[in-house]
């Protein structure tokens, strides 16, 4: 019995009919309901530097968002059940290293990518580890469920930033942008500036709450943040330009705090004397979700109704018209746009 | 002569310009002051700054010429004004430099090192080189009985690095690094050391040999980036391939590059060294190991009492640190000593030479 799959072209992608796999030891079988297209999936869409160079396999299986029912167990799985209804948490821990032992799996020394160094859930089925699957409380409907691993993102950057009581500006409203500013919100942030060069994103945005939008190619950096009650007590970056941090960082206010998300392509120049240690202000990287805290904290957000994230699913396709799914991800036309196998 | 004093003034916005003058008498404590007998003056970068008087001193100092440099000093209590419980005379006593303002929002809530409004003395206002000073009791800290009151100058400096340590706060880390071995580096050290950490590591260059020899006499580790793959050699020297936490003091691009590489997953950058200008990061190993680059600057309040506590407990250290101990008249020389790098810590004793056996040091 074959499944439908979207496997890489490096460059783009094409539809596939795989051999449904076996989950070995450790592992579930799923059947997957929705998934959604992240800016990972983009780079391996484009097929660019960076996808070129992490050791893709040709023809692996894209995609790790998704909302999927567990089908089949491996063996010595006993922590899930059939019919479960998961996310996965794509960071793989090896669950055996000083960081994986001390509250850090996230970030594990050995860690593995679920749809880099595994086949992806762009399929109708797939094989994931029992420990990266993310049970889905019941109130959760299954389209919100299928974005709660970059929601996550957003809430692990906001947590970081501390952003209670603080007026936080988050840099990008792409997914993980707007997702930080949503939780930024819901986490208590006394004011919440979204900045993109994309007014379609903007205005996605402000339909997620009361945040201000900022267009920075049409209001300057000094006008919009330079008088002491616009400063940002709280960064969080997420677009990886250069120009983006280089033009917001001075405005910082003292003690302040940016949270790292995005990925620049080269180096970022920043002035550290005059932005971070004068100020001292604290830079700190984020890189996922803790394992399981951010979790716990983004559905309790979810129960109180603190996250209103919907808006931000702008479009929906059938996996067989993923090529127009991608176009609309990547142009920034769309937030977030899933994917149904 | 009991009107006037001498001490050590810039005298104009020009190089050099360091002149030895006359000045009138300090004044008397009002309430909430003391006056102090200047005992001992560390000089350091800035003050070589404000020698040079570089773009960065010009722009940020808006002194009135004559400027009396010196913000590391100690001294004896001469005189103390009204209202003031925490000191007496003759009390041996160290100087936090930083006159904060107590109002605006930083010092509202105790992190008076990034107060909104506070002039340095020896940068803004007058400082140390000099032989009395009048000062604000709240900025004095009585010194152990045991430290030599040349080395209470030290207190300064070392309350930078004591600092650092507070705003990393992990005290559950084992091995530090600290990138840069100038006098900042050591006192980082001797106040690591004193914190507890079991494995300390100095990485220093080429031009560092002299005060890595010394570090090692103090009990350090240290290692030439320039000799050895610091990596393998950090491994070797701490049994782990990564630092728990690093202090980076050396403030160039290529040291806070190292200190970012050198730091654990997880683990925290104390960026105390002043970097120039720009420096480029590569973000990708902050955010993937999600690095934190922490801020440090200059020192609370709060900071000093424990500076005073550490203090008496390196003595040893510190005496090994101060190469030259000079007169007033003495301060262009040891301008030139650290100009030529030929010292580690100078300090100028004011009142030297009207005290009997100072010869023979
Ligand atoms: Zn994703
Ligand atoms: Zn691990
Ligand atoms: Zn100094
Ligand atoms: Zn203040």
């Amino acid at each position: 019995m074959g499944m439908k799959s979207l496997i890489t072209g490096a460059p783009g992608a094409r539809l596939h009919t795989a051999a449904i796999p076996e989950p070995r030891q450790g592992e579930v079988l799923v059947r997957v309901k929705i998934t959604a297209i992240c800016g990972t999936d983009i780079h391996i869409f484009n097929w660019n530097k960076w996808a070129a160079g992490i050791g893709i396999k040709p023809g692996n299986i894209l995609g790790h968002e998704c909302v999927a029912e567990v089908v089949k167990l491996g063996e010595g799985v006993e922590s899930l059940a059939l019919g479960d209804r998961v996310c996965i948490e794509t960071h793989i821990p090896c669950e055996d290293c000083s960081l994986c032992k001390n509250g850090n799996m996230h970030i594990c020394e050995n860690k593995r990518i679920f749809s880099l160094h595994t086949d992806g859930c762009f399929a109708e089925y797939a094989v994931v580890p029992a420990v990266c699957a993310r049970k889905v409380p019941d109130f959760i409907p299954d389209d919100l469920a299928s974005i709660l691993e970059p929601l996550g993102v957003g809430v692990h950057a906001a947590q970081v930033g501390n952003v209670q009581g603080k007026r936080v500006v988050v840099l990008g409203a792409g997914p993980i942008g707007l997702f930080s500013a949503c939780a930024s919100l819901a986490l208590g942030a006394h004011s919440v500036t979204i900045s993109d060069v994309k007014n379609t994103r903007l205005e996605v945005a402000s339909m997620c709450g009361d945040m201000h939008i900022w267009n920075p190619l049409e209001i300057s950096a000094s006008a919009m943040l330079g008088s002491r009650s616009s400063a940002p007590e709280v960064i969080i970056e997420t677009t990886g330009s250069n120009q983006a941090i280089a033009e917001t960082l001075p405005y910082l206010r003292e003690k302040g705090k940016v949270a790292m998300v995005g990925l620049y392509s080269g180096d970022v120049s920043l002035n550290l004397s005059r932005d971070v240690i004068y100020k001292e202000a604290t830079v700190e990287g984020v890189h996922g979700r803790l394992m399981w805290d951010t979790w716990d904290v983004m559905e309790n957000l979810l129960l109180e109704k603190k996250l209103n994230v919907r808006p931000a699913i702008t479009h929906e396709f059938a996996l067989e018209d993923y090529e127009e799914g991608f176009r609309i991800a990547s142009s920034g036309e769309g937030t977030k746009v899933l994917l149904k196998p | 002569m009991d009107n006037v004093m001498k001490a050590v003034a810039k005298v104009r916005s020009e190089y050099g310009s360091f002149e030895v003058i006359e000045v009138p008498m300090a004044k008397s404590p009002g309430d909430h002051e003391v006056k102090i007998r200047v005992e001992t003056v560390g000089i350091c970068g800035t003050d070589l700054s404000i020698y040079k008087w570089t773009e960065t001193v010009a722009r940020e100092y808006h002194p009135v010429f004559p400027l009396i440099p010196g913000h590391e000093f100690a001294g004896i209590v001469e005189e103390v004004g009204a209202g003031v419980s925490h000191l007496k005379v003759g009390d041996k006593v160290a100087i936090n430099p930083h006159i904060s303002c107590g109002i605006c929002p930083y010092c509202i809530q105790n992190r008076e090192s990034i107060c909104e409004n506070r002039p340095i003395l020896g940068c803004h206002a007058d400082g140390g080189l000099t032989q009395y000073l009048t000062v604000r009791a709240k900025n004095v800290f009585v010194l152990p009985a045991n430290v030599p009151i040349y080395l209470g100058s030290l207190a300064e400096p070392l309350s930078v690095t004591v600092h650092a340590l507070e705003r990393v706060q992990q005290k559950s880390d084992k091995a530090a690094a600290i990138v840069g071995v100038g006098t900042v580096g050591l006192l980082q050290y001797i106040a690591c050391k004193a914190a507890g950490y079991e494995d300390i590591v100095l990485f220093g260059l080429d031009s560092d040999q002299e005060r890595m020899e010394l570090a090692k006499r103090m009990g350090a580790k240290t290692v030439n980036i320039e000799k050895e793959d610091p990596y393998i050699a950090f491994e070797r020297l701490t049994g782990q391939p990564k630092a728990d936490v690093v202090f980076e003091v050396a403030g160039t691009n290529d040291s806070i590059t190292f200190a970012i590489d050198l730091v654990k997953t997880a683990g925290k950058v104390a960026m105390v060294g002043i970097a120039a200008s720009y420096t480029p990061i590569d973000t990708t190993k902050v955010v993937f190991a999600e690095k934190e680059l922490i801020g440090v600057r200059a020192y609370n309040l709060s900071t000093w009492p424990k500076t005073m506590e550490i203090i008496g407990k390196i003595v040893p250290q510190l005496e090994l640190l101060v190469t030259h101990r000079l007169s007033l008249a003495e301060t262009n020389k040891a301008v030139e000593l650290l100009l030529k790098r030929q010292c580690l810590k100078v300090v100028i004793e004011p009142n030297a030479e009207s005290l009997a056996g100072r010869e023979g040091r």
